[in-house]
């Protein structure tokens, strides 16, 4: 069931109904575009429906993703006032906690670089520990508070801007629409997709497939190197609130930072407005195998356990699994393809998209109309990966 | 995990579920020489049909009756899995089946080990959603009997049983023999297309059950209303009545036909669910019954898809007891021939026929009772659907009108329906009709897929003795 504008021409196509391409097409209508978003699935069907919602800064070092998450953190502010409180956005902060005396070190050491940087932080003693998060393990010798860190609940935060947008007039949703073709003229510029049914056209289309944006690039004949970092989520039952910050364990920063195909784990615990609890998180490169492996349940119940004693007598009611759009350096692809004029890309954010959304569809907009950018997106180049000198289309 | 205490616990044959497919299965097996343990939720053998108090003589299924083959058999009662999972996928496949105890609140945990597994989980009632139905007094024709056969206690004083399917007729008689009063049994279908099965019905000796059933309605002049739903439940703290409507074929209320009835307590059911939990955590292939549910896909010989694992009974479609025990003798043997034991059974081709035959009638059946679309005219705003997590079918709407939801699934992550303590077993059929688009079969099969099949204390989990694999 689509809506039953007949248009077929649009200003701009986002691909990918996620939490990414419903920011790509918010700033793009408010841009004034006259915009279409497709999904061979429906809205919010990727990665946006299995992760936990993460607005976060405590987990960047200083560079260009930290650049991009301050920004996007003052602009999802900016979203709330437009979608109101559906979206449950939570400014509940982090608490990052680390289990020994040499892990409490180097954690304070990079809290007081992300300091410099821009980022709130305050070292907490045990005492202040249990007066962030009652519940927690007393033997924990010390953490890191950041209260910027935030958390929503990113389903409805990308279904209401996009019903928004469709509301306005100048957004047309098309779910359960599969583009086999990103369409391109003889000088190789966009010119628009081909679905399974339709020709829709337009001289922009935006890439925001998230974990499959690998494939949307090549419908346009260009390589991009995304590829699934899968991850569980254990979910509790509904409980009194008993975890009020995102908590997580010191390992975890160097855990997404890592390079390793095996499995990693590291502890990450936090409460939703729901009641239930979730946990994480497990990140492993295995392809798209959605399998439940317990012997990672078994590592994330203990690693929670361990932070919040508390937890040992809560059920576990189910576990939910997606895959992180994981690119080589970790960083995410968003601007323009100088390989394929009119093609701009803005996926690849691994587990940070929800936080990294709202600035990357400001960006990308500001990119499509020639505005000049609040940030470089130089750092997230989609041709850095690009180690062939030819290029496809002539305005290379 | 040379060394390994559990590794003692390692059986040839795990059975889940003690109803007569189960219990079936593992006689079966057991009696062609294979060590066996069942585990089943219930405190006593028997499962749904069979349901009987913890006072009652052990039940024995059909052809079953060789106490020295019992006696080899394990039966671990009021013990539920919650997870099974491929161990070892080497040429000596091992399974490991997660149980939890009776109490929640317990960590009373294990892993028992399998080189076989046979799911004979059956099936739940499968209620769909009417105003009022949150009311106490409300509750499916299977709870019901349970309280009458288990515990020996009628489910109210003055019963209307709504729904659909023959099972209907079970649930009153089951009452009217236990002395309690039933108002009236409320059929949406008019299953006349059952007399095209009359052939079919005389085969399998169900014709003579159903002729009681209606008999015994008449004796106690209880009504028999075909095409009628019940459009909504009155009460206040309970239920004082219910509001009957005529319906068409498609089940849509017929204006003007409207007419009250007093009652303490209503029973709904339209059919029932297989349960699938556990094979859908296998990657087992699931497909779309005769009663448009998911069941479990079996060959010839009850095998699954995937390898070692075999299913019987209501979990590869609903078919009823005596198909349920059948089906559980032929896995047993089954896996019994995998094991390089003899065939326990003696005419396993005539097993295979009767067998053949009841799941055809037991597919006419399902299609003489279908289900229709008209009861969704009775949900208000604010009629819960999913009751665990209180979602109205107001904001199930809205999420399909104005955000664009069109699958249950999306509907699921926008509206928490199906999200909560039940994981979407009373709520997901409701649910998946009310969307523009009934989900695919992949779809279905996901939405079936509970990786956590009932809650178990996440201290339990991280149990270190119960971790399956070693660590890399």
């Amino acid at each position: 069931m689509n809506d039953a504008n007949p248009r077929r021409a649009f200003d701009a196509i986002v691909i990918g109904a996620g939490v990414v391409g419903a920011c790509c097409a918010h700033y793009l209508i408010e841009a004034g575009l006259q915009v279409a978003i497709i999904d061979r699935g429906s809205v919010a069907s990727g990665t946006t429906g299995a992760g936990e919602g993460n607005i976060l800064v405590s987990d960047k070092g200083p560079g260009p993703e930290l650049d991009l998450a301050l920004l996007s953190r003052r602009l999802w502010f900016e979203l709330i006032d437009v979608i109101g409180d559906r979206a449950e956005l939570e400014p509940k902060g982090g608490v990052v906690i680390a289990h020994d005396g040499a892990t409490l070190t180097r954690l304070r050491e990079f809290a007081e670089v992300q300091r410099a940087a821009g980022v709130e932080t305050h070292d907490v003693d045990p005492m202040q520990l249990r007066e962030l998060e009652p519940h927690i393990n007393p033997q924990i010798p010390g953490g890191v508070h950041y209260p910027q860190d935030m958390q929503t609940q990113p389903m409805l935060a990308a279904a209401h801007l996009i019903a928004r947008g469709v509301q306005s007039g100048r957004l047309s949703r098309m779910t359960d629409t599969e583009v086999t073709e990103i369409t391109r003229d003889e000088s190789g510029r966009v010119t628009g997709v081909r679905t399974l049914s339709d020709v829709i056209s337009a001289p922009i289309v935006v890439n925001a497939a998230g974990t499959w944006g690998g494939q949307v690039a090549a419908l346009a004949g260009v390589d991009l190197p995304i590829l699934p970092r899968r991850g569980f989520l254990l979910v509790t039952e509904p409980l009194p609130i008993t975890v009020h910050h995102k908590v997580y364990a010191a390992d975890y920063v160097a855990n997404v930072a890592s390079d390793s195909e095996g499995l990693e784990t590291s502890a990450v615990i936090e409460g939703t407005r729901g009641g239930t609890i979730l946990i994480g998180s497990s990140r492993e490169r295995v392809g798209f195998d959605a399998t439940l492996d317990w012997s990672i349940v078994q590592r994330l119940a203990a690693q929670a356990v361990e932070v919040f004693p508390m937890l040992a007598g809560v059920q576990l009611l189910r576990t939910y699994g997606g895959f992180r759009p994981y690119c080589p350096d970790h960083l995410p692809v968003v601007g323009a393809d100088a390989r394929v004029p009119g093609l701009m890309h803005a996926c690849g954010h691994e587990g940070a998209g929800v936080g990294l959304a709202a600035a990357t569809g400001y960006l990308i907009a500001q990119a499509v109309t020639g505005r000049p950018l609040d940030l470089s997106l130089e750092p997230f180049a989609p041709v850095r990966f690009d180690s062939t000198p030819e290029r496809v289309g002539a305005h290379a | 995990m040379s060394g390994d205490p559990l590794d003692a616990t390692e059986r040839d044959v795990v059975v889940v579920g003690a109803g007569a497919a189960g219990m079936s299965a593992a006689y079966a097996a057991a009696r062609a020489g294979c060590t066996v343990t069942i585990i089943d939720a219930n405190p006593v053998a028997g499962g749904q049909y069979h349901r009987r108090r913890i006072d009652a003589a052990t039940y024995r299924p059909r052809g079953c009756d060789d106490e020295a083959v019992w006696r080899r058999i394990h039966i671990e009662s009021a013990t539920t899995v919650y997870a099974v999972e491929i161990i070892d996928h080497g040429t000596q496949r091992i399974f490991g089946v997660r149980t939890r105890g009776d109490d929640r609140h317990r960590r009373d945990v294990d892993l028992v080990r399998a080189r076989r597994l046979i799911i004979a989980t059956g099936a739940y009632d499968r209620p769909l959603p009417v105003p009022g139905w949150d009311l106490p007094g409300v509750m499916t024709g299977g709870g019901a009997q349970a309280l009458i056969k288990g515990s020996g206690v009628l489910p109210g004083n003055r019963v209307v049983v709504a729904g659909t399917g023959p099972f209907l007729l079970a649930v009153a008689q089951a009452i009217l023999e236990a002395g309690g009063s039933v108002a009236a049994v409320v059929e949406a279908n008019d299953p006349v297309a059952l007399r095209r099965h009359r052939s079919a019905l005389t085969n399998v000796g169900k014709a003579g059950e159903l002729a009681r059933f209606i008999t015994s309605l008449t004796r106690h002049r209880v009504p028999y209303l075909r095409r009628h739903r019940v459009t909504r439940v009155h009460g206040d703290t309970t239920v004082t009545g219910v509001t009957l409507a005529r319906v068409d074929a498609s089940w849509h209320a017929t204006p003007g036909t409207d007419r009250f009835i007093e009652a303490d307590t209503l029973t709904l059911g339209y059919g029932f669910t297989a349960q699938t939990d556990l094979p859908a955590q296998l990657g087992c292939t699931l497909q779309v019954s005769a009663d448009e549910g998911l069941a479990v896909t079996v060959d010839d010989d009850q095998a699954t898809s995937v390898t070692g694992v075999y299913a019987a009974g209501e979990s590869t479609g609903v078919g009823g007891v005596d198909l349920a025990g059948i089906e559980g003798l032929l896995a047993g043997a089954a896996v019994a021939r995998s094991l390089d034991h003899p065939s326990p059974l003696r005419d396993e081709p005539a097993l295979r026929r009767s067998r053949d035959r009841m799941r055809a009638f037991a597919d006419a059946l399902a299609t003489a009772f279908p289900l229709r679309s008209g009861w969704r005219d009775d949900l208000e705003d604010d009629t819960v659907v999913c009751r665990c997590e209180e979602v109205p079918a107001g904001r199930i709407r809205n999420a399909i009108t104005e955000l664009g939801a069109h699958d249950a699934r999306t509907v699921k992550l926008l509206t928490r329906a199906g999200m909560g303590w039940c994981q979407g077993r009373v709520c997901s059929l409701a649910v998946d009709r009310l969307c523009p688009r009934s989900a695919t079969l992949d779809g279905q099969a996901r939405a079936a897929t509970r990786p956590v099949a009932i809650p178990v204390p996440l201290g339990a989990v991280a149990d270190i003795n119960l971790q399956s694999r070693r660590e890399s």
